[in-house]
């Protein structure tokens, strides 16, 4: 190598080093032009104005990129790729083994899907889908800000005897009403971390951190960690639906997430054993909504929300199986990834007999 | 028909003379290797880009269109993503999404004619990974025991855990969904502690997968915990050897931890002994430093270092300084754990007709040194 390209190297080394972000513009939301340092792609979701929130777990962090992708699609056009884990592992230039799919969405304006992937080597990926084609999300001198999630104590005994819990891993992110909402697990505490940030982010700590709880059967109470979440509208209010890792599915209203609460939700249904889902949707259909839940290991569960807004109680009895509103359980087994494309159609990711993983749109009446 | 190149990892080019400490941090983190050919550029281990030569490419700004790379093996559909970046005197490089995969072998196209292939050399580390414990590390514990920790000596292939992780009975048969499947796993950052949680549904009374399938484990039966040898390390190589823990399940733990018995030997006023702390029960190997702090009479934070004992049953706290006489005070965040995810506050699973509930953020303990 010639020494003065090795000159010139380390000193774009020097840069990504000790600059860690290259910002050359701040702007008064918080925003910065530049690069961003993500280190792990664990959940996505979209915010507004083409906002792609990227929870990263190994940094603590959520990062809000403007993807700058707000060309509105009425009328997408479905998207059918068979063995799509071939595909990705294509772009990736690596074997499908060596490739994890951590998450997928739909931007809600322009219908593209993106994927979060991390490959063997511990090395995470964004990319989109531009018609049947895999793209890099680009990275490079994009307008972005992000949060931090476990505020480092100062190291007095003040801090040091009441320092909260740490999240270790973010198990889920969504945006509903100008906040970004983020449930995390940690590698250590079984407690649940909810935390609602106001978007765009202040740089101040006042996001919310709340404990939430709830009750099986009227008795047990626990703090188990959420695993994944939505937002709808139950009788006219906001509500916020949560699975939890011991299987209830918990509905709390969205204006009760204020900082500090301790929250007791609603136990609207039990999911039976090992049923966590991975992803939970709203559709629409035939004149009615639904919540349906994806989960790799059992069959995809469908929810009218009209029994969650009746099921006014909480469950108080116990009931062998799954309680409380009435599950429909449908023929589709393997769902590792799901996400609304428009009012009636879904997104689905699903591993077939063969092993292979097919992306597919379902047509209003299959899911 | 193209030019083939294979070429290993010019070692020799990290023990270039450094022409200043600009060139020394960056042979530090990257490297790159370069035979006249194609070559690749090194960062922190990893091939993150393919250097290729002026000679083989006539010009660079149509590049990015006529540049092509693929893997060797299979018959990929997809092209590879990545950048061309110009790297000065008609040389490029191409950057993939992601570094090239270890002992894969790659093709670039240039205007659809092979220009080469590469080969990514094999890990140069010699040493396999290895289970260096698990933790809780008593042979006997509780019936509602809440999670493992498995410590590895490198960080391991993430999202595969429990394809390798099983728990046996006596006869050697694996136990169906006795642990939490998370799709993102619980690692520490440097990817090599793993919390694999038992199914806390089944834990908890009176869910229905506690109703349906029990408790995971069952008081006075055997187990073996396992870690199969092919679970493969970040850069390919699987564990040495699988690892057993063999242990037996004892009594339901439905007590929180309690300071009032924790047990201290105090050390004398002048001395830098330690302090030694016996806890009324085994606790969570992490939480337990983690979560205890010494406090001085006038409110300042003691310096010094605390050790967990054997089985996670003591504390050994070693002053920086000497203790002075007067009172000084043990405070313990209320997050700290059993081995059944009872805390300082609450049971894991209350009874709200029987267990009372506490909103402490910690607890405290004063002992008066003389």
């Amino acid at each position: 190598m010639k020494k003065s390209l090795l000159f010139a190297a380390a000193g774009l080394a020097g840069v990504f080093l000790f600059a860690g972000i290259n910002r050359t513009e701040v702007s008064p939301n918080g925003f910065v032009t530049g690069t961003p340092e993500i280190r792990s792609v664990s959940a996505l979701t979209f915010g507004p104005d083409g906002i792609l929130f990227v929870g990263d777990s190994k940094s603590a962090a959520v990062f809000a990129i403007d993807t700058k992708d707000t060309k509105r699609t009425d009328k997408p056009q479905p998207t059918d790729i068979r063995a799509f884990d071939q595909k990705l592992a294509d772009a990736l230039g690596t074997t499908k083994e060596n490739v994890t799919i951590l998450d997928m969405v739909v931007n809600p304006i322009s219908k593209k899907i993106y994927f979060a992937v991390q490959t063997a080597d511990g090395s995470p990926a964004l990319l989109k889908l531009e018609g049947d084609k895999l793209q890099a999300v680009p990275m490079n001198d994009v307008r972005f800000s992000s949060v931090a999630l476990n505020n480092v104590a100062a190291e007095d005994a003040k801090d040091a005897r009441g320092r909260s819990l740490r999240v270790s891993t973010i198990s889920d992110i969504g945006y509903a009403d100008g906040k970004l909402l983020v449930s995390g697990l940690s590698n250590k505490e079984f407690s649940s971390s909810f935390r609602s940030i106001p978007f765009p982010f202040t740089g101040k700590q006042d996001d919310a951190s709340l404990e939430m709880y709830h009750a099986s059967h009227g008795r047990f109470e626990t703090t188990s960690p959420i695993r994944t979440f939505t937002t709808g509208e139950l009788n006219g209010k906001k509500y916020l639906i949560a699975s939890y890792t011991c299987t209830p599915l918990v509905v709390f209203p969205l204006d009760e997430l204020t900082a500090g609460a301790h929250i007791k939700g609603r136990t609207v249904a039990e999911m039976g054993n090992g049923n966590t889902p991975v992803d939970m949707v709203r559709l629409s259909g035939g004149g009615n909504s639904f919540l349906v839940l994806a989960n790799d290991r059992r069959p995809v569960a469908k929810v009218n929300y009209k029994n969650i807004e009746q099921f006014e109680g909480t469950l108080t009895e116990r009931v062998a199986g799954t309680a409380g509103v009435t599950f429909a359980v449908l023929p589709l087994e393997k769902v590792v990834q799901l996400d609304k494309l428009d009012d009636s159609r879904a997104i689905v990711l699903q591993k077939r007999a063969t092993g292979e993983l097919d992306l597919w749109t379902s047509n209003g009446q299959n899911l | 028909m193209g030019r083939t190149y294979r070429l290993p990892v010019i070692k020799n080019a990290r023990h270039a003379i450094p022409y200043s400490l600009a060139f020394l941090l960056f042979m530090h983190f990257c490297s790159c290797t370069k035979q006249g050919g194609l070559g690749f550029r090194w960062q922190n281990g990893k091939a993150v880009a393919i250097i290729i030569p002026a000679h083989l490419v006539t010009g660079y700004p149509d590049a990015d269109t006529v540049l092509r790379v693929k893997l060797v093996t299979g018959s990929p559909v997809e092209p590879m993503l990545g950048t061309v970046i110009n790297a000065g005197g008609g040389n490029i490089t191409f950057q993939p999404l992601v570094p090239f995969s270890r002992g894969a072998s790659y093709e670039v196209f240039y205007k659809e004619r092979s220009i080469g292939i590469l080969t990514v050399p094999g890990e140069t580390v010699v040493s396999r990974p290895m289970v260096t414990a698990v933790y809780p590390s008593l042979d006997t514990l509780p019936e509602n025991l809440l999670k493992f920790y498995f410590e590895f000596s490198a960080p391991m292939r993430e999202g595969e855990a429990l394809d390798h992780i099983a728990l046996l009975n006596d006869k050697n048969e694996v136990l169906p969904d006795v642990f939490l499947h998370l799709q993102t796993e619980l690692w520490d950052p440097s990817g090599t502690v793993l919390t694999v949680w038992l199914d806390p549904g089944r834990i908890k009374r009176e869910l229905a997968p506690n109703q349906e399938m029990g408790n995971p484990l069952v008081r006075s039966r055997k187990y073996t915990l396992q870690v199969s040898g092919d679970w493969k390390d970040r850069h390919g190589k699987s564990l040495e050897k699988s690892f057993y823990k063999k242990f037996i399940a004892g009594a339901r733990d439905d007590k929180t931890p309690d300071l009032a018995h924790w047990q201290l030997t105090l050390p004398a006023a002048g001395s830098v002994a330690p302090l030694e702390i016996v806890t009324d029960e085994p606790l969570d190997h992490f939480l337990l430093p983690e979560s205890v702090v010494l406090i001085t009479a006038g409110g300042r934070l003691l310096p010094g270092k605390l050790q967990v004992g054997k089985n996670d049953h003591s504390l050994t706290f070693i002053p920086r300084e000497p203790w002075k006489k007067g009172t000084y005070r043990l405070d313990v965040n209320s997050r700290l754990e059993d081995l059944a995810g009872n805390n300082l506050n609450r049971l894991f699973d209350r009874d709200v007709t029987r267990d009372a509930k506490r909103n402490e953020r910690y607890y405290e303990k004063r002992f008066v040194i003389r």
